[in-house]
């Protein structure tokens, strides 16, 4: 009985260690071979970790406190290794980093040269916007990553998957990304059911940029209110861009850029995002992109692009309010919006005037649906 | 080897060229029956679902009629599931009735359980036959999961109904309410899509009356031609992470059930729903939604108890005078006592005029819980 009780004491002991531990990192921590954390609270207010060849850092249902600052740039780097993140709470401070509106954050909270990685259902947030993006790769092509059902909140730059294969992205929330919430290239990868709010964050930044990527999927993504593209693709092949809700955009719902370097250097975070001094991008050019039943609501401009081969576009709602039939008319043309679209097809697209907004406005032409026609803009009488 | 082969090829033939089945006039199921992998001809025939029945469809394509004489496709007393189906339906000498509510429903149920996942149901012709409807007088719980609803003249109505979930079906141009529920408890409705609810008439995305413990979460709803989420004589209410945007008037409404009786008195009539009402809503929290380029923002009227927390509120007004009169609680909340507003945001909304200034859109100002947004 003695004995009982005391296996009793050990064991509450354990217990009470496991789920309210406060561990504290300090300095670089060098993961180099299967390491977990599991219902604790980490202390990374002045430590990070560089999961190594053979190491994997698994952390799950556990509160992460990260402040980065000069001196403590990242949370985690992979030099190789994997890291698993489930259900987790990361909140992330700044000390000492300036916030750079205009330029691409120095400073990514998950940092990848290679590796895997598997986050699934954490909370990521950042305090202070402008500062700290949330994950990104480097040149050496990785495969396989998992990002579902997390948040992202006010991080500048949210996932950059550069030479990225067979990638998962699906389920997330992005509210008030700056820059790219989500940038890809690579092949065979999907981007379904996110839902991101104020992409750019009011300042600048696309939902979701694609650039130099075959055969991607971008499903049933919602996206509200960015202050610069919904969609972007340059030099993408392979396409599928089907039932997402765009709207309340800035500019553009989807926009295919003609992929060249001149092109790039015109996007003003783009330039900033692809080009170092003396590097040239080769870009694939745009080829086979299917535009498929999506809402575009609300957004200032609907869908444009420049050269592109094989552009397929059916079954999509365009919704959009114009103060004269003439401006209507020629920003629903696609003989201004898509001038260098080659093979086009254009089938079964609707157009239906946005309600008013203002009080005394006229909702006359808002009730019906039209033919968004292939050529000549859409005529309302 | 043969043998095998032939199994095989039997089997392909089977799942590629499913059977047509044709029901012919009323069929009465009273045992367990399923119809899987089959094309059901219902031109001319529907099915009655008895106490003792349980009918299973499954991955199967359905051709339904509903005619003047036959009220439902579908009328169960028993229990019903359907799933990974395409239904495709029209009617037949039924006059449109835009602003009515329709007497002929796909789904009838009178008591037992409805199952309805995956599938994919479109019906012909606009503002004739809703799509599902039960009685009232026994207590029934559905599950409605993954499908896509297109152009009924009604969506799911439910009457005294608990524990029901609705979760991730899209509605699309579906008049008249999409989903309404009364005297239900305990239900669920989450990561649902609606798009262009009412369908060029009236017809709100949501309808809530005089129900209990509701959790309307997740939800998409864009360009509804009335009010999306309409809330009336109901308590313990979560309205919670929804979108809901380009509506022709309110987001989200509170209402006293005297201001929505007559917007479906058919409907109560034929539920013995009466005007005798308690008029009041207690304990509703609406936190963490985004309201987009709706007319209008949030009213309510008579509500005892009413959290409003983290939501954005995105709009566009002509003038400072117009933005703060259709900002301002002391306006748009009528006799609403436990009020909590907090950390609500307001954003003017990006202008679609092409030659407009944005020049007010790139900031997050504070909506106050009087007195109306200053820019």
């Amino acid at each position: 009985m003695r004995t009982s009780l005391k296996y009793l004491g050990i064991f509450v002991f354990l217990i009470s260690e496991s789920c309210f531990a406060d561990i504290i990192i300090n300095g670089n921590q060098n993961i180099n071979t299967p390491t977990t954390y599991s219902n604790v609270t980490l202390d990374m207010s002045n430590g990070r970790f560089t999961v190594n060849t053979g190491g994997a850092l698994n952390i799950e249902n556990s509160t992460i406190n990260v402040t980065i600052s000069p001196t403590n740039p990242f949370f985690t780097t992979l030099t190789n290794g994997s890291l698993m993140m489930h259900n987790n709470t990361v909140n992330v401070t700044v000390n000492g980093i300036a916030s750079t509106p205009n330029t691409q954050s120095m400073n990514p909270l998950v940092n990848i040269q290679q590796g895997s990685v598997d986050l699934s259902g954490n909370n990521f947030a950042v305090s202070t916007p402008f500062t700290v993006s949330a994950l990104q790769t480097q040149n050496t092509t990785t495969t396989g990553f998992n990002i579902v059902n997390n948040t992202f909140s006010q991080f500048h730059g949210g996932l950059y998957l550069n030479n990225s294969n067979s990638a998962t992205v699906t389920g997330n929330m992005f509210t008030n990304v700056s820059f790219a919430s989500i940038w890809h290239s690579g092949n065979l990868s999907t981007f379904n059911n996110n839902i991101i709010l104020f992409p750019g964050n009011l300042n600048m930044g696309d939902a979701i940029d694609i650039v130099n990527a075959n055969a991607d999927n971008i499903n049933n993504n919602t996206i509200s209110s960015g202050v610069n593209y919904g969609i972007f693709v340059m030099g993408g092949q392979n396409i599928s861009i089907d039932n997402n809700q765009i709207s309340d955009g800035l500019s553009y719902g989807i926009f295919i850029q003609t992929p060249s370097s001149l092109m790039a250097h015109k996007h003003k975070y783009l330039s900033k995002l692809l080009f170092k001094p003396n590097v040239k991008i080769n870009f694939i050019s745009n080829k086979n992109i299917s535009i498929t039943n999506n809402y575009l609501t609300q957004n200032r401009y609907g869908l444009a692009g420049g050269v592109v081969d094989q552009l397929i576009v059916t079954g999509n709602t365009f919704i959009q309010r114009f103060s004269d039939s003439s401006v209507r008319q020629y920003w629903t043309d696609n003989d201004i919006l898509l001038p260098s679209a080659s093979n086009l097809i254009w089938v079964n697209n609707f157009y239906k005037e946005a309600f008013a907004q203002d009080m005394p406005g006229d909702n006359s032409k808002s009730l019906e649906f039209v033919t968004y026609p292939a050529h000549g803009g859409v005529f309302i009488p | 080897m043969i043998k095998r082969s032939y199994f095989f090829l039997l089997f392909f033939i089977h799942h590629c060229y499913a059977e047509t089945l044709i029901i012919n006039g009323a069929t009465q199921i009273n045992t367990h029956v399923v119809y899987q992998n089959v094309t059901l001809d219902m031109s001319h025939g529907y099915f009655i679902i008895a106490p003792s029945g349980y009918l299973e469809i499954k991955d199967s394509q359905i051709n339904g009629t509903i005619f003047p004489d036959n009220f439902y496709l579908f009328n169960i007393e028993g229990g019903l599931r359907f799933e990974n189906n395409i239904l495709h339906l029209n009617s037949v000498n039924i006059i449109p009735q835009p602003n009515n509510i329709t007497n002929y429903f796909l789904f009838h149920i009178t008591r037992g359980m409805a199952k309805i996942e995956n599938n994919h149901f479109f019906m012909e012709t606009p503002y004739t036959v809703g799509f599902f409807l039960t009685d009232e007088k026994y207590k029934t719980t559905h599950l409605f999961y993954h499908n896509i609803i297109s152009q009924f003249h009604g969506g799911i109505f439910l009457a005294n109904s608990d524990n029901t979930i609705i979760k991730k079906n899209t509605f699309i141009k579906v008049s008249l309410s999409n989903i309404l529920n009364i005297k239900c408890h305990n239900s669920v409705l989450e990561k649902n899509k609606f798009l262009f609810s009412g369908y060029h008439t009236v017809g709100d995305a949501i309808d809530i009356f005089q129900s209990d413990a509701v959790n309307i979460k997740n939800n998409f709803i864009n360009s509804g031609y009335c009010y999306s989420i309409v809330i009336s004589d109901s308590k313990n209410l979560v309205i919670e992470q929804n979108q809901i945007l380009g509506g022709i008037t309110y987001g989200i409404s509170i209402e006293p059930f005297s201001y929505v009786y007559n917007r479906f008195v058919d409907l109560f009539t034929r539920w013995h729903v009466s005007l005798e009402h308690i008029n009041q809503n207690e304990n509703i929290k609406i936190q963490n939604n985004y309201l987009a380029q709706n007319r209008y923002g949030i009213t309510a009227t008579n509500v005892t108890g009413l959290t409003v927390m983290n939501n954005v509120f995105i709009q566009k007004f002509g003038s400072a005078s117009d933005r703060k009169f259709w900002t301002n609680n002391e306006i748009l909340l009528n006799n609403v006592t436990q009020l909590l507003w907090e950390n609500n945001k307001y954003k003017e909304a990006f202008s679609q005029d092409i030659s407009d200034s944005n020049k007010d859109a790139f900031q997050f100002v504070l909506f106050p819980s009087t007195g109306g947004v200053q820019l």
